[in-house]
């Protein structure tokens, strides 16, 4: 007999997120041997202040997917919840109000997403394909392609506050990982999200109202990203309808990386957390180490290849055991 | 440990050789090495005496070898006439001859003394029709020796007969054939000789005559199972399911029955009879245009599953593989996934709860694993399936319907589940067994009824439902 086949799993999954940690620590350990500034506080702060945009949308982005879906929107979604905050920070200035119609408009936006998902039956991939350019096209026709800016003191303290030396940001991004790490894990939520990623049938069959949670899914995805799209413009005062472009794919990479099997059901956000704040760390070395711009992006597809190639090749493994 | 071991067996040209064993004695890998898939460690192959090794599946058939595998390998959106003359040439140059390919597939099949559209595309065919395309491909590849691996697991009763016939044919015409199934009815009634196979190592060969399918069984188990004894039943106790007029267009028409508590209920019926969707449309799954279900005298409201789970109804579906197991999760998650609600303390699921009732209904139905968190895919056929009904028993149910709950489930997890179904029956469930094993239906049935063309259309007592009573009355003719 083979002993314990759950264990094996169980060690693999550990060993993704060991893998990702050790070379994050093993990057700095190198970039920083030539350049000690890299890993020195203020540098490693302002990295994972540039990660904050994906960080916070991979883990939407992880909820979608292990439930079985995909969401390209949130490049879009993240650009018109800024439009949206900013237009309010702008003309009003109360930054509560800002923030929380940057939110809500992405989680309204998401639900767009999943009604057209869960009630039309309508591909994912193919959905958010969709109102990835509808969402677009109506924000550049709303500010006239004009870019937005003078926003108001009072918002942008918010994104530029820091507690404990760390920008205000960075925490709350760490707050979504944590939130949404335990949910997964600990909620029933979190088990149907998993279930349906594996097999929606049989869940659907167990009496349990898949559309409802995947739906849902959607809703977070929108949300997570209205709160990157709010906090985003607090820390930079402007925003043009065509930033956020291609955020999409940086998200979706991060969330492979992180050892999310793009066919749903499993992953963690542990893993998506570590991989999104490796792959800054990645691009903003080689920027650091001089490597052209061009290639950087060749670099991190390469990174992504192999990622997800480690994880099938194991999986195939698995299969082959059993 | 060996997944075979040392086992030696002949196949003669002109016979059918039966191979039988529970999950994991071995069957297919033994069939993987005479296809070439599979390279032994040891031993040697030989073809009319001469010795060969295969370099791989390809190369055996080269040499007339083919192996029919239980799961479908055809190209699903390729015509039946593609799939049977693959890995031939059919081209005249670089263009196809498609009235001269579709008359060679024609009299493929015409030999076989079957009917199949040729210029139909494969996934538009019946299971059968898939499998007679594989079997005219070997064919038309002139093999001399075939193995068929469960050919008739997905079959209905009908069909299975058809194709059992289409081996005798092969052997006839001088083909050696080899059966691998776990339906012993049919290895006794077509082999000329059988082998048995367990945890790798050949108990035997006999001549099918010396055989029967007790003896086989205390083969392939190592040890005598107990008769499962039918117990009497009272004809007035409550009706527990009460189905009147069910009628969805095209799928069932005007479909009435009971289950009595403590009563088993067998449905009988070809495919696309309409006797799994008859148990979706009970369950909620499949709503229906019309017609009354109700349980223990409280009618259910149609197409909602959790309505009719409320009521204490329960259903395990066919395929557990597409429609039952989460295949990324583990044993425990897989027993709670119906009761998840229940096992929920404010928004989180109770961990202990959730464990102390996995660890009890795996007990309960002898599930074998390495423990509750093992996943779920390494586990055997049958005892993924003892994980399925667990699910469903976990939801205490007063109505349990189960649609072939043990295809592809070795003979000592069967009989297993089956007299897990005559406890609950005894315990006062209603149970609604639908399977396309007849042996199963008849000897676990206290009533069979016959479903064709989407109506029920004949009813036995235990006792007047003989195979073929039953078979003529799903197909609607005699058989002969």
């Amino acid at each position: 007999m083979m002993a314990g086949p759950g264990s094996k799993i169980k060690d693999t999954v550990v060993r993704r997120e060991t893998l990702l940690a050790l070379l994050l620590v093993l990057t700095f350990v190198l970039v920083g041997l030539q350049y000690p500034r890299f890993a020195g506080f203020s540098n490693i702060t302002n990295l994972l202040w540039d990660t904050v945009p994906v960080g916070i949308i991979s883990v939407g982005m992880a909820l979608v997917i292990i439930g079985g879906g995909i969401d390209i929107s949130v490049g879009a979604i993240f650009v018109a919840s800024a439009i949206m905050a900013g237009l309010v920070a702008r003309d009003i200035g109360n930054p509560v109000l800002a923030a929380l119609t940057g939110i809500i408009g992405g989680a309204v936006l998401g639900s767009i997403n999943g009604g057209l998902i869960t009630k039309f039956k309508i591909p994912p991939i193919v959905a958010t394909l969709a109102t990835m350019s509808l969402f677009r096209g109506v924000m550049t026709e709303l500010t006239k392609s004009q870019i937005i800016d003078h926003l108001q003191g009072s918002f942008m303290a918010i994104g530029r506050s820091k507690s404990l030396g760390v920008p205000t940001p960075v925490w709350v991004m760490f707050a979504v990982f944590i939130i949404a790490a335990l949910a997964l894990r600990f909620t029933g939520f979190g088990r149907v999200i998993y279930s349906v990623g594996g097999n929606e049938r049989a869940v659907r069959l167990s009496g349990i109202k898949v559309e409802r949670y995947q739906a849902l899914t959607y809703v977070i995805s929108g949300a997570l990203a209205g709160i990157a799209g709010s906090l985003a413009v607090a820390r930079t005062g402007t925003v043009t309808p065509v930033a956020g472009t291609g955020l999409e794919l940086l998200v979706i990479g991060a969330v492979v990386v992180g050892g999310t099997s793009i066919f749903g059901g499993q992953g963690t956000i542990l893993g998506v957390a570590l991989a999104a704040i490796l792959l800054q760390t990645i691009r903003s070395a080689l920027v650091v180490v001089g490597i052209d711009a061009a290639w950087q992006e060749a670099i991190v597809g390469v990174i992504i290849i192999t990622a997800v190639s480690i994880f099938v090749i194991g999986q195939r493994r698995r299969e082959r055991m059993v | 440990m060996r997944a075979l071991d040392n086992v030696s067996i002949e196949l003669a040209a002109g016979e059918i050789h039966g191979i039988v064993g529970e999950n994991g004695a071995g069957k297919s890998t033994l069939v993987e090495i005479i296809g070439g898939a599979i390279h032994p460690d040891r031993g040697t192959i030989e073809l009319t005496g001469v010795p060969f090794t295969f370099s791989g599946p390809s190369d055996a058939r080269a040499r007339g070898i083919a192996v029919v595998h239980q799961e479908f390998h055809s190209l699903l959106h390729l015509s039946a006439t593609e799939n049977v003359l693959l890995g031939s040439r059919i081209t005249s140059g670089a263009i196809v001859n498609w009235p001269r390919a579709h008359a060679e597939a024609e009299s493929v099949f015409r030999e076989l003394g079957v009917e199949v559209d040729v210029r139909a595309p494969m996934r538009s065919l019946k299971p059968a029709q898939r499998k007679f395309t594989e079997i005219a491909n070997a064919l038309y590849g002139a093999a001399s020796v075939i193995l068929l691996d469960e050919p008739t697991a997905a079959l209905d009763p009908d069909d299975s007969d058809r194709l059992l016939r289409v081996m005798r044919l092969l052997a006839e015409r001088g083909l050696a054939v080899g059966f691998v199934s776990h339906r012993l009815e049919e290895v006794i009634r077509i082999t000329d000789q059988v082998t048995v196979l367990r945890d790798g190592h050949k108990v035997g060969t006999w001549p099918t005559r010396d055989a029967s399918v007790s003896i086989l069984i205390k083969h392939m188990v190592g040890r005598e199972l107990e008769k499962i004894e039918p117990q009497t039943k009272d004809p007035n106790a409550a009706v527990a399911l009460d189905v009147s007029g069910a009628t969805l267009k095209g799928v069932l028409d005007d479909v009435s029955l009971q289950v009595r508590s403590g009563e088993v209920v067998g449905i009988c019926g070809l495919l696309g009879s309409g006797r799994s969707e008859l148990a979706r449309a009970i369950f909620g799954a499949l709503p229906i245009d019309a017609g009354r279900i109700s349980v223990f005298g409280s009618d259910l409201p149609l197409g909602s599953t959790s309505h009719a789970m409320a009521a204490g109804v329960a259903f395990v579906p066919p395929n557990r593989k597409e429609d039952g197991l989460i295949g990324t999760m583990d044993v425990q998650k897989n027993v709670t996934l119906a009761v998840l609600r229940r096992l929920r303390r404010r928004l989180l699921v109770d961990r202990k709860k959730e464990q102390a009732m996995s660890l009890e209904f795996v007990k309960r139905l002898r599930v074998v694993t390495t423990g509750i968190d093992q996943p779920i895919e390494t586990l055997s056929g049958g005892n993924q399936q003892k994980v399925l009904i667990a699910r469903w028993l976990a939801t205490e149910p007063r109505v349990l319907i189960v649609d072939e709950p043990t295809q592809g489930v070795d003979v000592g997890a069967k009989f297993e589940i089956h007299q897990l179904i005559n406890e609950l029956a005894e315990g006062g469930m209603g149970v609604l067994l639908i399977s396309s094993d007849l042996p199963e239906l008849l000897t676990m049935s206290d009533r069979v009824l016959v479903m064709r063309s989407g109506r029920l259309s004949g009813e036995f007592c235990r006792g007047e439902a003989t195979q073929e009573a039953v078979i003529s009355a799903a197909a609607g003719h005699c058989l002969t």
